[in-house]
């Protein structure tokens, strides 16, 4: 495979490299799957195919956080969605694994890469604990990276609107079986024999759930916890440092109430800067500077686009608009690039360093502006196609039929 | 959160569907909306003002009196007894103009009770009017104006294949609808095509479950109009004559429809009655169709980006907008969504690029007038808005810099030359509901 990928050097370029201030006027150089240099004084080599980067911008490939790309195509069309249960079904769902059924072929990827995004967690959705996100690489392969990425919690607000009703019964619920699924998660890994030898009580969980549990319980698994009320963020928190779980907060609408506390406890926080509405009444703070505020607390800031799978192409937008409202640009691109991928343990993407994994985008423009687009993608140092149907649709009635 | 799409779609997507205010029933007094057109002129002192109406000028001022742009053009003299503001390095545009909102009819919080924009107990419903929903202090219109938008038409949503009136507002703090309808403004009638009415009832095993029975329905709906003649003896019947104000032209149609061959059944069904829709609304194949429009003289109200997410979107395309422009159909952008209308002025931006992607030249003032001008044309009320030209109504927005960035926010919104919005003021909200919570715009 190595030996297929070219040597590239992008030259003349603005290059943000995800781990610091952009530099001016550089040069990348793309060989095989990585990057082999990068800077102002970097020398093409002799075999690289020199692309003219003047007027041009590059970023490490964009990752999208708590995304269902993948997992739909026609979301009203309920036979075109997966990575979701039934609302009847337990909404304890540990075990359920979106990597069973992403399908890289989806109408959204496309899209998605459109908007520069070249990985993506993929997470599950409904019940309680939803499943196991996917952490994917949206090369022409299509890959699964890590099947078992994080598990899914979601903390709902009761039933309201035009909203599903939850299947976990709100938010008091939710706490209450969270308890009981962990405690019971804790019985079977102390009496594991016991539980084989049928001589256990009746746990409220299969062993199939357990077995995933128990790797948040030893904090191999990261829980990924939608929530957004303050109250119920604290509640979070607390129950994370009784159990000693590693988590991450998404949605998190009110965690800028919270900053200097998550700050101290260093936990992630996923936010969607386009999404600043008091929509629910777990949401009446939302502001639409939290992204700001967060970062200046020093919270490890992660920014999502968390509307709609048909919306993953606006990531940089969310992120140029948390510019727009105080955050840093440098801060705002290590956002959608750098954060996540270390949150997700793949330190070696989402920055442009000799070494990193080459996952690159060529814009025309400022990568975070709605003026620019996305030109060309590098997967891993293998370029990947940014055409979409909706261009095919465009060239087809370019001259009205 | 088994649909995170819902929060934010849920309307357009399932059910958003709308109508319009119409001349038929009680008399209802002509509109007072607004404020009062303050007696002090204001001179905005050299910024680059995008009129809506012509090239950008570079540091000129502007100059309002009695609530009317008097004046465009460099080194004004102010009027004795003038407010004078210093905006060098600003934009100035016209108000954005949402031509599609369910604000007030679907607020924040999304709670049960503020699901108020539907009336799902029968598919024509022309006597409703989404004025007689619309809750003034939902927290959402703040933050609409905060992005720069002075007017929007409220609809209500699309379950029906005809909804009810739409009513155009002017985002002016008041106490009811009423207190902000924009003057004279034509009535809307909200219709609805393709996929939300056969959900809605064809789901519920009654009509119409197919679209060949919407078309028929509708076009029994609109004979049965023509005919209704009053009967002193039985009263008012409200919707059919809501329906003749629609037939005779008065009342606009604001047809809700996807598909091409959707909205040019409708044209035809519509040519039967010896009418036309004023604009298909989200119109996600109009591109397919943009010379039939455009020879049938129907504007097209579209999004930048949205797409896919039912059967009838997976052919929207970003260019969709500059496609419809270069064929001279009057296009405008809405939002159908109380964030998105928080961002017009980067919607517009988003399908300028989309265009130029696609090779199409479209000037910077020429895709402002998709969320102005053309806008203001929708729903008839361009003669007063949508652009910066003498003798229309001062409303208009300071922009901290090129309002096609996304760098950009509104600075200080006027509405008929009062100032109603001004960023980093510190004050209590404007809705009742939030006072006292932290966090508001």
């Amino acid at each position: 495979m190595k030996t297929l990928l070219a040597t590239i050097a992008l030259v003349h370029a603005t290059v943000h490299t995800g781990t610091g201030p952009a530099l001016e006027d550089a040069t990348v150089v793309i060989e095989g799957d990585h990057v082999e240099a990068v800077g102002a004084n970097v020398t093409p080599p002799a075999n690289a195919t020199v692309i003219d980067g003047r007027g041009r911008q590059v970023t490490p490939g964009l990752f999208a956080v708590a995304s269902r790309v993948g997992e739909v195509d026609a979301e009203a069309e309920s036979s075109s969605v997966e990575g979701t249960l039934p609302e009847s079904a337990d909404p304890v769902r540990a075990a359920l694994r979106v990597a069973d059924t992403y399908n890289p072929a989806s109408f959204t990827i496309p899209i998605a890469r459109g908007g520069g995004i070249t990985e993506a967690l993929v997470t599950p959705s409904g019940g309680l604990v939803s499943g196991q996100a996917a952490l994917v690489e949206l090369g022409a392969q299509g890959g699964i990276r890590k099947p078992s990425a994080a598990l899914v919690v979601s903390i709902p607000a009761p039933p309201s609107g035009e909203d599903s009703p939850s299947p976990a019964g709100g938010r008091s619920a939710a706490f209450l079986r969270l308890r009981q699924a962990f405690a019971d998660t804790k019985l079977y890994r102390a009496s594991h024999g016991s539980y084989l030898g049928n001589r256990l009580r009746p746990l409220s969980l299969s062993a199939a759930d357990l077995e995933v549990l128990e790797r948040a319980l030893s904090r191999e698994l990261l829980l990924l916890v939608e929530v957004d009320r303050a109250a119920e963020i604290r509640g979070v928190v607390s129950l994370a440092r009784e159990l000693e779980l590693r988590i991450a907060l998404v949605g998190a609408a009110e965690a800028w109430e919270l900053a200097p506390e998550l700050a101290r406890a260093k936990i992630p926080v996923v936010i969607d800067p386009l999404r600043a509405l008091p929509e629910s009444f777990s949401s009446l703070h939302n502001r639409p500077d939290a992204a700001r505020i967060l970062q200046e607390a020093g919270v490890p800031l992660v920014i999502a686009e968390l509307s709609s799978p048909h919306f993953a192409h606006r990531l940089r937008w969310a992120a140029g608009n948390a510019v727009a409202e105080g955050l840093s640009h440098d801060a705002a691109v290590a956002a959608v690039t750098r954060a996540p991928a270390e949150l997700f343990g793949e330190p070696n993407t989402g920055v442009i360093r000799p070494g990193a994994v080459a996952n690159l985008v060529l814009w025309n423009g400022d990568p975070l502006e709605v003026t620019s687009w996305a030109q060309r993608m590098w997967i891993r140092g293998a370029e990947v196609s940014l055409e979409t149907r909706q261009d095919l649709l465009t060239r087809r009635y370019r001259h009205v039929p | 959160m088994p649909f995170r799409w819902s929060a934010r779609l849920a309307l357009a997507a399932t059910l958003a569907l709308s109508c319009a205010r119409l001349g038929s029933g009680p008399a209802t007094p002509a509109a007072g909306a607004a404020a009062p057109a303050p007696k002090q002129a204001l001179l905005l002192r050299g910024a680059s003002v995008m009129t809506g109406a012509g090239p950008t000028l570079d540091s000129a001022d502007v100059l309002v009196q009695e609530g009317r742009i008097a004046a465009v053009a460099a080194s004004l003299s102010a009027p004795a007894g003038a407010r004078v503001v210093d905006v060098h390095g600003r934009f100035v545009t016209p108000g954005i103009i949402d031509p599609h909102s369910h604000m007030g009819v679907y607020s924040v919080p999304n709670v049960v009770t503020n699901a108020d924009g539907n009336e799902m107990t029968g598919p024509f419903k022309p006597e409703v009017r989404a004025e007689d929903s619309f809750w003034p202090q939902d927290p959402a219109i703040e933050r609409a104006l905060a992005g720069g938008v002075t007017t929007i038409h409220v609809l209500p949503g699309s379950a029906n294949l005809i909804g009810g009136q739409g009513v155009t507002l002017r985002l002016v703090r008041a106490l009811s609808a009423r207190e902000m309808r924009f003057p004279d403004a034509p009535a809307t009638m909200k219709m609805a095509c393709g996929e939300n009415p056969m959900r809605v009832y064809g789901g519920k095993g009654q009509p119409p479950q197919t679209r060949m029975a919407e078309v028929a329905m509708l076009r029994q709906e609109l004979e049965g109009a023509r005919a209704y003649k009053l009967d002193e003896s039985k009263g008012h019947d409200f919707a059919n004559e809501a329906l003749a104000s629609v037939l005779a032209g008065e009342t606009l149609i604001e047809n809700h429809c996807y598909r091409a061959d959707e909205m040019l059944l409708r044209i035809d069904l519509f040519k039967e009655f010896g009418i036309a829709p004023r604009a298909f609304h989200h119109a996600v194949e109009a591109y397919k169709i943009r010379d039939r429009l455009h020879a049938a003289g129907v504007g097209a109200v579209v999004w930048a980006d949205w797409w896919g997410f039912k059967m009838e979107l997976l052919d929207a395309i970003p260019a969709n907008a500059a496609l419809l422009d270069e064929a001279g159909v009057t296009v405008a952008l809405h939002s159908d969504s109380a964030d998105d209308v928080q961002r017009l002025n980067q919607e517009a931006a988003k399908a300028r690029a989309a265009g130029l992607r696609a090779g199409l030249e479209i000037p910077r003032e020429r895709a402002l007038r998709w969320i102005t001008a053309n806008p203001a044309w929708v729903l008839g009320i361009d003669r007063r808005v949508g652009t910066l030209e003498p003798g229309k109504d001062a409303d208009l927005v300071v922009w901290s810099g090129d309002p096609l960035s996304v760098y950009a926010r509104a600075q200080q919104v006027f509405i008929q030359g009062e100032l109603v919005y001004l960023r980093g003021e510190s004050r209590p909200p404007r809705s009742d509901f939030e006072l006292g919570l932290p966090g508001t715009p």
